[in-house]
């Protein structure tokens, strides 16, 4: 697994999922829980100052354990919210997992 | 012990009850429900993908809340406001008069998912879409109270929808259409996916991430806030569209490939400009463009094509729309700037212009010329010329000027005749949804229809300002008092 930092979004693969949060703490803690939670994954890091888009190719899986984790903070993942102004792909919304991804 | 969400959900959301007083479409009449052919056990196939219980909402909003007040008095405190820079500033003055009524537009349309929505499911989750546009409106209020000492265009974000400006009436005759007019299943397509999921992000998170450069944390703050409810309600609109690919899908390509037209015309008016004309050059993230290849080309049609719709039949004329229509739009917006209750940025100083062409290699050919005119004008001392002197005619969907969707050779004319009267288009997309439809849009007069018909009196462009309610002290001029056409200056020039 390895993080990318990308400048140049739309020459992505177009195929990318996962959250688009606003710059911080969060954001990284969320980078690192999604390295944590998709072992042999790529992640892609877009950074734009204000949001950064943190995506894996068809799914994107992060566990509240990871997050918690990775933040040296309890945090429900229905908090993650406060600071998601938007996602990528499809999701699928649980109290210890959200997975975002694509069927197709 | 307290039970974990994931136990009790499914059952809560299917919390209903069998009618007995009275019949079922009374309660819940097609006309509003949208359901038309789907059987009612389709709507059992209906699954959010989002989420959410009234206990993490209120805990959720409210940290939220905390969060945007914190930051709006700390930035008032420190007088942020009036150190801005004068073209950005206009970006915001737009966005407050022709979005706070539109977020309590979608109050009534969430509430009517509330009411009629055909599942449920759906029903309880417009309970807190409807607390979210609740919370947009009164933000824009708030946001717009604080700083109307400091300009009194801030009153637009209340008086705006009062008035017959005809920037805000285009944006009001979409949002009529689709929030207020729409049954469920056709808001969910037009207004949860289209605009919610696919539109607003370029504003509220890439104008959002401009914004922050150019200083205005407040603003910016505020408008990311709000989206991280737009990302939430949007996925309404996903379930519905799964229940229509299953059993309607051309109803939802239809209803979604208008919608994608229309909205790609009102962005082109309210964030082009405020991207590739208003935002301080050096503050820029990227161009109009590119943001809307990254937000709605790849992140949105992407998931579209996964749920099996075909991208629109006009996606090539999208694209070449794409390349111009907004530039179309800026130039208009600002010649006829006694129009608009914001001062528009003209955005073509020597260094932007060079900026222009490199994001898009045809702006000097179609748009060089009329600046370079509107120069030698200004520098001339004939400011007369720079001026209008009537009004440009109007599509009879978009409600936008004829010439401003596609480059200046793109001017065929795109016309229908319905009934005996003669509608006019900006575009022969415009007049593909005004044919698969045409009742829907017929008998509605534009600005210059009502014009031409004598009703706005004295039939003057003074007459048609006092009719839009537009005064003085709001009307738009150039930003920088037209200081930056001096470097064009003769004198200047060797
Ligand atoms: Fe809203
Ligand atoms: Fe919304």
């Amino acid at each position: 697994m390895t993080v990318f930092d990308v400048e140049d979004a739309a020459s992505l693969e177009p195929n990318l999922v996962g959250p688009v949060i606003r710059s911080g703490a969060l954001a990284e803690a969320v980078i690192e829980a999604v390295a944590d939670d998709n072992p042999g994954a790529d992640v892609f890091v877009v950074d734009r100052d204000d949001y950064v888009r943190i995506h894996t190719a068809q799914t994107c899986r992060l566990t509240r354990a990871s997050l918690e984790l990775r933040l040296g903070r309890p945090l429900p993942l229905a908090a993650l919210e406060m600071d998601m102004p938007s996602f990528a792909g499809r999701l699928r919304t649980r109290t210890e997992e959200y997975l975002w991804f694509y069927q197709s | 012990m307290l039970l974990n969400r994931d136990d009790w959900y499914d059952i809560s959301r299917d919390l209903d009850w069998t009618l007995s007083y009275v019949d079922e479409e009374v309660a819940f009449p097609q006309c509003w429900t949208g359901k038309r052919a789907i059987p009612d056990e389709a709507w059992q196939a209906w699954d959010e993908p989002f989420r959410v219980s009234y206990r993490d909402y209120v805990r959720v909003q409210r940290e939220k809340e905390s969060g945007v007040k914190a930051v709006g008095d700390a930035m008032l405190r420190a007088g942020v406001y009036q150190k801005l820079d004068p073209a950005h500033v206009a970006a915001a003055h737009l966005h407050m008069g022709t979005t706070c009524m539109v977020e309590y537009m979608a109050v009534t349309m969430q509430s009517r998912f509330c009411r009629f929505a055909p599942t449920p499911r759906w029903r309880n989750l417009g309970v807190f879409g409807m607390l979210d546009e609740t919370r947009h409106t009164q933000l824009d209020l708030r946001f717009s109270h604080d700083l109307l000492r400091f300009d009194p265009r801030f009153d637009w974000a209340q008086k705006a929808f009062h008035t017959n400006e005809w920037g805000v009436l285009a944006v009001k005759n979409f949002f009529d259409d689709i929030m207020l007019s729409s049954d469920c299943v056709e808001a969910a397509l037009a207004t949860s996916l289209t605009v919610e999921h696919g539109f607003t992000n370029i504003q509220f998170v890439a104008l959002a991430a401009d914004a922050m450069a150019a200083g205005d944390v407040n603003w910016s703050n505020l408008l990311s806030s709000i989206q991280t409810d737009e990302a939430r309600h949007a996925q309404q609109g996903f379930p519905t569209l799964q229940v229509l690919m299953e059993h309607d899908p051309q109803r939802a390509q239809q209803a979604i490939d208008v919608a994608f037209w229309r909205s790609t015309r009102l962005f082109q008016t309210l964030t082009g400009p405020a991207m590739d004309y208003y935002t301080p050059l050096d503050q820029r993230k990227m161009s109009f463009k590119e943001f809307m290849l990254e937000w709605v080309v790849n992140h949105h049609e992407r998931i579209l094509a996964d749920y099996g719709l075909s991208k629109p039949w006009y996606w090539d004329k999208f694209l070449h729309s794409l390349e111009n229509g907004h530039h179309a739009m800026h130039l208009g917006l600002w010649f006829w700037r006694p129009t608009l209750f914001w001062k528009p940025n003209a955005g073509v100083s020597k260094a932007e212009r060079e900026w222009l062409n490199e994001k898009y290699p045809t702006w000097e050919e179609n748009w060089g010329g009329y600046w370079d005119q509107i120069i030698a004008n200004i520098n001339a001392g004939r400011m007369d010329l720079t001026l209008p002197e009537t009004l440009p005619a109007l599509c009879n969907v978009t409600q936008l000027p004829l010439g401003s969707a596609m480059s200046r050779h793109d001017l065929e004319p795109a016309v229908s005749v319905y009934e005996g009267r003669t509608y006019q288009f900006d575009s022969d997309i415009s007049k593909w949804c005004f044919d698969l439809d045409p009742a829907r849009y017929a008998g509605h007069m534009n600005v210059v229809d009502r014009f031409i018909a004598g009703q706005i009196q004295p039939m003057s462009l003074a007459g048609g300002l006092e009719w839009m309610g537009l005064t003085p002290d709001v009307m738009g001029d150039d930003a920088y008092g037209y200081r930056w056409a001096a470097e064009y200056a003769p004198a200047m020039a060797d």
